[in-house]
């Protein structure tokens, strides 16, 4: 279990993330949502280890994760970055196996089969050989999901490990959004623990057990979809009317209507105290 | 698409009888009549123990062998130099000259020559090479350290001083060019644009031992030195220890750069040409960039020493300037397609 | 050594001059770039700048001896020379009568050509026994060394230059430091020299006499404003050796006209 007590992250003398009080299960997909500058991205390098939190602690399983080695952590925690920036002609099979930099001193046969197993996975075994900068930005996401999914086989062989996902959806077709947002359930349900900044409301919604509401450096929610996603509230946060349909037969769905409010980026005090971490019941 | 690479697997079976190739014409080749046979007959007669034209022995043994080795070495440090840089900057334009180590340890090579006239100590044969490599590696570690806060290495901060540090040592440069004699002018120019002619079998072992070690650990980061090219930040999530293989990467590339300097003066664009024509040849993956640049390096080097040696028999030109003629060109070259590219 | 022939390679022009003088150049095979021949010996081989000679380049003509400068190079290529058993002798490069003495006595002992060299040596011999009385009223004179490029500069004490001001009875216009320093208009104004001495491709490359005398601050010297000048070939003023007494004797004349 990932637990934050009190976090701040400070840049540049400003609070990015203020008081930070969460705990994120295993076997869960928690998702981070928020307004652009809330802190998702942060969020999300905290968990990844690229920064360290300027105040609070940050522990796995009981530990600071700070004193683990970052050769250490590469074993379990994975990330998926929201772009690539690779300027090298590499093949998408040679970035695949940059995954397995922690596991090196594994033979190479076993490392092949589990680059193999990965590109099945992400659906992108036929380009194995192509150059990874000719991608699509989908295939590009893709590639990055089955590089993280091959620093985690040995976590996930035993059920454990920290897959982290930065806006993953984006640049995806709807057909391959529809499959990450499965495979993630699969992962978690796997016992991996899951967490993803997603812009779409609708995923989050469907397929979050813990959403993660941040503004403007605040924790403003962290629980169950039914608890945590109240229309009036993130309709004040995103500056938008939502409203919430329920089709018959269906999970309940999140739309748009088209008069965005006045104000969208009006201050939101907390609404929860978020000093004392508490438990909630998970939704189904 | 089309592969990364051809020939992954060949590296050792081309490059290795390639380099066989060129140390055999570097050995046979100059203002000396000293063809393959004669050098056949004098390791047969060496060996022998019957009498060795002394002149023959000497032209094989203190002038060819130690500059085609050392060239061969230098080519391969050079090229390896020019590789660690270009991971580091992820930029394939990257040169171990970037950060000022070139314009440093010519700085400290005409500060000598200017000076030794009125400093004997400055005379001593062993003055300039030192000079020129403490020059060197001073004016890199000056870069470093300004680049390096908040406990990371900045490298966009370190293009800017190497920048910076270049423009400082050149206008010093221009100061001695003012006050230096016509004698001293010549020789500080000559001394820039580089000569193998300087080496000798004993200081040729010496430079091989000093890169040995240098040479392996580089090899040790190659799956490192891979991930590093994907970005600091993705490099760490997947447990590279960023700092330490940026440190290693300078440090090691500019030990072994500034040996080559101090031994046979400035000779660029080689760390620029050989990785490029390395990647070409055999991808990016550093597990074949690393040998296959260290032995076209070793092919390079020792070839266009040949050509300097053979074009103006009896005399020769500067190596600088011959592979600042081939280097040049292309590199506007690389630059242009690389606009086109994206 | 016994008279014989050798194989000779020459290394800075003073010591060509002298090997030419001693009547020894059908035993040159080969010279440095700065050495200057007649036209019947242009087919002597050139082995490089005579500080950055090659040491294969030298050993390919096969010399027996070789003769150089003191500052000739680089060491590690003249070392490589002597190890392949060829060798060596090198003589004072000191601009002076008694240096160019010296010169001529080590090379022909070397050469066995001792007769020849007296007949060199005497004239030398007599100027530096009698120098030229000291030139009454003092004549002020101005060495100009221009490179290509670059600011013009001037020769101080322990130069060439100054060595054949003095010789010649004159005196050195700049004084208080030693070898060359760029000219500035404050320093030629001060320096107020009569005469101006250059070599013909200095003057050449600050664009002959009109470049002269356009020089910053020129105009408001002695030299200027009676454009006094004198022009001598390179190496006949500056290259210490068996010419020089009838070059000390040319510039006598010259500056006393």
């Amino acid at each position: 279990m990932i637990e934050l007590r009190n976090v701040q992250v400070l840049r540049s003398k400003r609070a990015i993330l203020q008081d930070i009080t969460l705990r994120i299960h295993p076997g869960e997909v928690s998702v981070i949502i928020g307004m652009n500058g809330a802190g998702k991205s942060s969020l999300v390098r905290l968990l990844s280890g690229e920064w360290k939190p300027d105040a609070g602690t940050l522990l796995w399983k009981g530990k600071p994760l700070s004193d683990l080695k970052a050769s250490e952590s590469a074993t379990f925690r994975a990330t998926v970055p929201q772009q690539s920036d690779l300027r090298f002609n590499f093949t998408v099979r040679e970035v695949v196996e940059m995954g397995r930099f922690p596991h090196r001193k594994t033979c190479a046969s076993l490392n092949q089969k589990r680059i193999e197993q990965a590109l099945e996975d992400v659906e992108l075994l036929d380009r194995a050989e192509s150059i990874a900068t000719t991608l699509s930005g989908g295939e590009k996401k893709r590639m990055l999901l089955a590089r993280a999914l091959v620093q985690l086989s040995e976590a996930r062989d035993v059920g454990e490990g920290i897959l982290l996902l930065d806006e993953p959806t984006a640049h995806l077709d709807l057909h391959h959004q529809e499959k990450l947002l499965e495979r993630m359930r699969s992962y978690a349900s796997e016992g991996l623990t899951v967490i993803a900044v997603l812009h779409d409301l609708n995923h989050a919604a469907r397929i979050a057990d813990q959403l993660i509401l941040l503004h403007q450096g605040y924790l403003l929610e962290a629980g169950p979809v039914s608890r945590a996603m109240h229309p009036e509230r993130l309709s004040t946060i995103f500056g938008v009317q939502l409203k919430k349909i329920t089709l018959p037969g269906q999970a309940p769905q999140w739309i748009t209507l088209p008069s965005p409010l006045s104000n969208s980026s009006t201050y939101v005090k907390p609404l929860i105290q978020t000093k004392a971490p508490y438990d909630y019941v998970t939704s189904t | 698409m089309t592969t990364s690479a051809i020939h992954k697997p060949h590296i050792w079976w081309i490059l290795a009888p390639l380099l066989g190739i060129t140390i055999l014409v570097g050995l046979s080749s100059g203002a000396y009549p000293l063809p393959l046979s004669r050098i056949v007959s004098i390791v047969l007669e060496s060996f022998s123990g019957s009498d060795v034209n002394p002149v023959d022995y000497s032209v094989l043994v203190s002038i060819r062998l130690p500059r085609v080795l050392f060239g061969a070495l230098a080519g391969g440090a050079l090229a390896l130099g020019g590789v660690c840089m270009q991971t580091l900057f992820r930029n394939p334009l990257a040169d171990p000259g970037l950060m000022g180590l070139s314009s440093g340890a010519a700085l400290a090579a005409a500060t000598v020559t200017l000076l030794s006239s009125s400093v004997p100590l400055l005379s001593h044969p062993l003055a300039l090479p030192l000079a020129a490599f403490a020059g060197g590696l001073t004016i890199t570690a000056i870069v470093y350290r300004i680049s390096n806060y908040g406990g990371r290495l900045r490298i966009d901060s370190m293009l800017l001083m190497g920048i910076a540090m270049n423009a400082l040592c050149g206008s010093l440069m221009g100061l001695i060019f003012l006050i230096a004699d016509d004698a001293q002018l010549r020789n500080i120019t000559f001394w820039s644009f580089g000569s193998l002619g300087r080496a000798n079998l004993a200081s040729t072992f010496f430079f091989a031992l000093a890169i040995v070690l240098p040479v392996g650990i580089i090899w040790r980061f190659r799956e490192a030195m891979n991930v590093l090219l994907m970005g600091e930040a993705d490099a760490a999530t997947l447990g590279v220890n960023v700092e330490s293989l940026k440190r290693g990467l300078i440090g090691l590339s500019c030990w072994m750069v500034a040996l080559v300097v101090a031994q046979a003066g400035l000779i660029g664009f080689v760390g620029l040409i050989i990785p490029h024509m390395a990647r070409l040849m055999f991808g990016v993956s550093h597990k074949h960039l690393i040998p296959a640049s260290l032995l076209i390096g070793a092919i390079f080097l020792p070839l266009v020493d040949t050509l300097c040696r053979t074009v103006v028999i009896p005399s020769e030109l500067p190596i600088g300037m011959l592979t600042a003629l081939l280097g040049s060109p292309f590199f506007i070259f690389l630059l242009v397609r690389q606009k086109g590219l994206i | 050594m016994k008279s014989e022939s050798h194989r000779l390679v020459s290394l800075g022009s003073p010591v060509t001059e002298v090997i030419l003088a001693l009547g020894a150049s059908d035993q040159l095979v080969g010279i440095d770039d700065s050495s200057q021949v007649p036209d019947e010996l242009s087919y002597l081989p050139k082995v490089g700048y005579y500080r950055m000679v090659s040491a294969e380049g030298v050993l390919s003509v096969q010399p027996s001896l070789i003769l150089s400068t003191e500052d000739a190079g680089p060491p590690p290529a003249l070392k490589k020379i002597q190890a392949a058993s060829i060798p060596l002798l090198r003589v004072t490069s000191e601009k002076t009568l008694s240096g160019a003495i010296e010169r001529i006595q080590e090379i022909s002992k070397i050469l066995d050509r001792e007769e020849q060299a007296a007949d060199l040596i005497k004239p030398l011999q007599d100027r530096l026994e009698n120098p030229f009385k000291v030139l009454h009223p003092e004549v002020k004179v101005l060495f100009i060394y221009a490179r290509g490029s670059g600011a013009p500069m001037v020769s101080g004490e322990g130069t060439g230059a100054d060595e054949m001001i003095r010789l010649v009875g004159a005196q050195n216009a700049v004084i208080g430091f030693k070898r060359y320093r760029p000219l500035t208009p404050e320093a030629l104004i001060s320096a107020a020299p009569s005469i101006i001495l250059v070599t013909t491709h200095g003057l050449a490359a600050i664009g002959g006499e009109d470049g002269l005398w356009a020089l910053p601050g020129m105009n408001l010297t002695p030299a200027g404003k009676t454009r006094r000048f004198v022009s001598m070939d390179d190496s006949t003023l500056l290259g210490f050796g068996p010419h020089t007494a009838t070059a000390l004797e040319t510039l006598r004349k010259k500056l006393t006209l």
